[in-house]
């Protein structure tokens, strides 16, 4: 119990996706075992989606029942003893050895295809706690149900020309003023469309992407 | 049990051999994937050029959805492309009249080509490539491809080509985070057009709409590197410059890429009163805004791209005359 605030510490940082990969490993061990700890996980998810407004309208705790299916699944390597009996400890120690060495190898290089192929790209596209916590498994494979669109800090009204706008991060200084404001806009619109034309004539391999970035406005709206 | 070993060393070759076949053919296979992933993207740029196709493709980013219809067509050896945007003000643009020998050294970049010596570097030096199997896109099949970054310093990447024609028919472009920062995806696409359709497009000065804009009207801009006054002194680990300008009024433009992302540096002498340094964003677009004295001058910097703001930060912060 000494170490309870450590965990907590952990989940918080996993909730922020700021969590090492060794701590979270740690720390979704821990969670296996401790149902406190998992009411405390369950809380932060809700504290966080309420503060989105994300709430679903209807929850169920999915995790018991699944660890529970787990615990009853009769585990698969039955057949290995057989298989290795005629060749004795010292063949299965030199095996078990040269599929370390060898599986070591080969995650570095090609980190993930060991086994299934989907990890390379979730362990580095992916870290948020969401995912991770197995409460929602998204694979990224294609189309129809990726998570929703990033920023939804953004879309701050439905008009078409709010919608185009940047986003201006105001950062290290103070709020400008609005004429001067407005000459930045411009001057941003200006400098992401020249950009936008300039990718498309330096290089085709996306094709008319960078086109497609640029805003939807005319110049004089 | 050492009796077992002496006299069963046949079957402990073979069952190493085994071990050893099971351990390596997941390495083969993921490198076959790989050098198949490269092929497929060096097929996607030339089709983004050769192809005859009119489709309507939607791009999306930060709730906000607009859709695009694209004509683009090959005729005499020129390229003509025609962009209407479907919604909200009208908007109308037309790349017309290049030729697809207008060699862009960013396309060269991606495809490996031999490079002058500065462009040695390799897409994927920057990003890993994986083949993911098939999908449909615009009712086509398609080939879907990641490319993941190596490091946290640009965006990765979710391309869907067409099986066939190898056309990029989809984009998700995905940040650190496993966050789509946008997507870019056709609704429909067809590769046969209609004759009176590609002659409208070829002499479109008819049939545009009133404010049509012209972009790179038979100009063939690409390869330009001039000699400019300013350089960017840091740059993420697989950037190289494929373009450096000046227009006619004093304003410096400079293009580097990594393969896939692209950053543009525009340094113009200061008009305006002073712009804060600043950050913008646009979907996965990203600008940053600084000031640079220079000889007693004040000179305005903005750095734009598609890459993670810190990476555009650094980049302006490193702006400096040569």
């Amino acid at each position: 119990m000494a170490d309870k605030s450590s965990f907590e510490e952990t989940l918080s940082a996993l909730m922020d996706s700021e969590a090492q990969e060794l701590e979270t490993r740690r720390v979704l061990n821990k969670i296996a075992d401790d149902p406190e700890l998992r009411d405390t996980w369950h809380r932060y998810q809700l504290a966080s989606a309420a503060m989105k407004r994300d709430l679903p309208y209807k929850m169920v705790d999915l995790s018991r029942s699944i660890s529970e299916s787990l615990e009853n699944e009769p585990a698969y390597n039955y057949g290995l003893k057989k298989f290795f009996q005629p060749l004795g400890k010292l063949a299965i120690a030199a095996s078990v050895a040269l599929v370390a060495v060898l599986g070591v190898q080969q995650l570095q290089v090609v980190p993930g295809f060991s086994s299934g192929g989907d990890q390379a790209v979730e362990s580095q596209l992916a870290s948020t706690p969401v995912e991770n916590s197995g409460v929602a498994q998204f694979q990224l494979p294609a189309g129809i149900d990726l998570p929703p669109l990033s920023a939804r800090t953004v879309s701050a009204g439905s008009q078409l020309d709010n919608q185009s706008r940047p986003t201006l991060v105001v950062s290290r200084m103070q709020v400008p003023d609005a004429k001067n404001e407005a000459a930045i806009r411009e001057y941003l619109d200006l400098m992401m469309e020249r950009h936008a034309q300039n990718a498309a004539n330096t290089s085709s391999s996306q094709g008319v992407l960078p086109l497609a970035r640029l805003p939807q406005m005319n110049e004089d709206n | 049990m050492s009796k077992a070993v002496s006299t069963g060393s046949p079957t402990v070759v073979r069952t190493l051999g085994l071990i050893l076949f099971l351990a390596l053919s997941p390495v083969v296979v993921a490198l076959e994937d790989v050098e198949q992933a490269r092929t497929l993207l060096k097929k996607m740029v030339s089709a983004n050029r050769e192809l005859n196709y009119q489709g309507v493709f939607t791009y999306e980013h930060a709730g906000a959805l607009k859709s695009i219809r694209i004509t683009h067509v090959v005729a005499d050896g020129l390229e003509y492309e025609k962009l209407q945007y479907l919604n909200g003000p009208r908007r109308e643009i037309l790349r017309s009249g290049v030729s697809p020998e207008c060699r862009r050294l960013g396309d060269e970049f991606l495809k490996g080509v031999p490079m002058p010596t500065e462009f040695s570097s390799h897409l994927e030096t920057s990003y890993e490539l994986f083949l993911k199997g098939e999908d449909r896109v615009a009712g086509r099949n398609v080939r879907v491809i990641h490319v993941v970054p190596r490091d946290g310093m640009r965006y990765g990447y979710i391309l869907s080509l067409d099986r066939e024609t190898g056309l990029l028919l989809q984009s998700l472009l995905v940040a650190g985070n496993r966050r789509v920062m946008e997507r870019f995806q056709y609704v429909d696409v067809s590769y046969q057009l209609a004759s009176d359709l590609v002659a409208a497009l070829v002499a479109p000065r008819q049939e545009q709409w009133p404010d049509t804009e012209f972009v790179s009207d038979g100009v063939c801009t690409a390869q330009t590197i001039q000699e400019v006054d300013w350089s960017a002194r840091w740059l993420p680990p697989g950037f190289r410059q494929i373009q450096a300008s000046i227009d006619e009024t004093g304003d410096t433009a400079m293009v580097f890429t990594d393969g896939l992302s692209n950053v543009s540096v525009f340094v113009s002498p200061n008009k305006n009163p002073a712009f804060p340094p600043l950050q913008a964003q646009r979907g996965a677009t990203v600008a940053q805004m600084t000031q640079v004295n220079h000889n007693g001058k004040e000179y305005q910097i903005c750095v734009v791209g598609e890459v993670p703001p810190a990476t555009v930060e650094k980049i302006a912060a490193s702006v400096a005359p040569k």
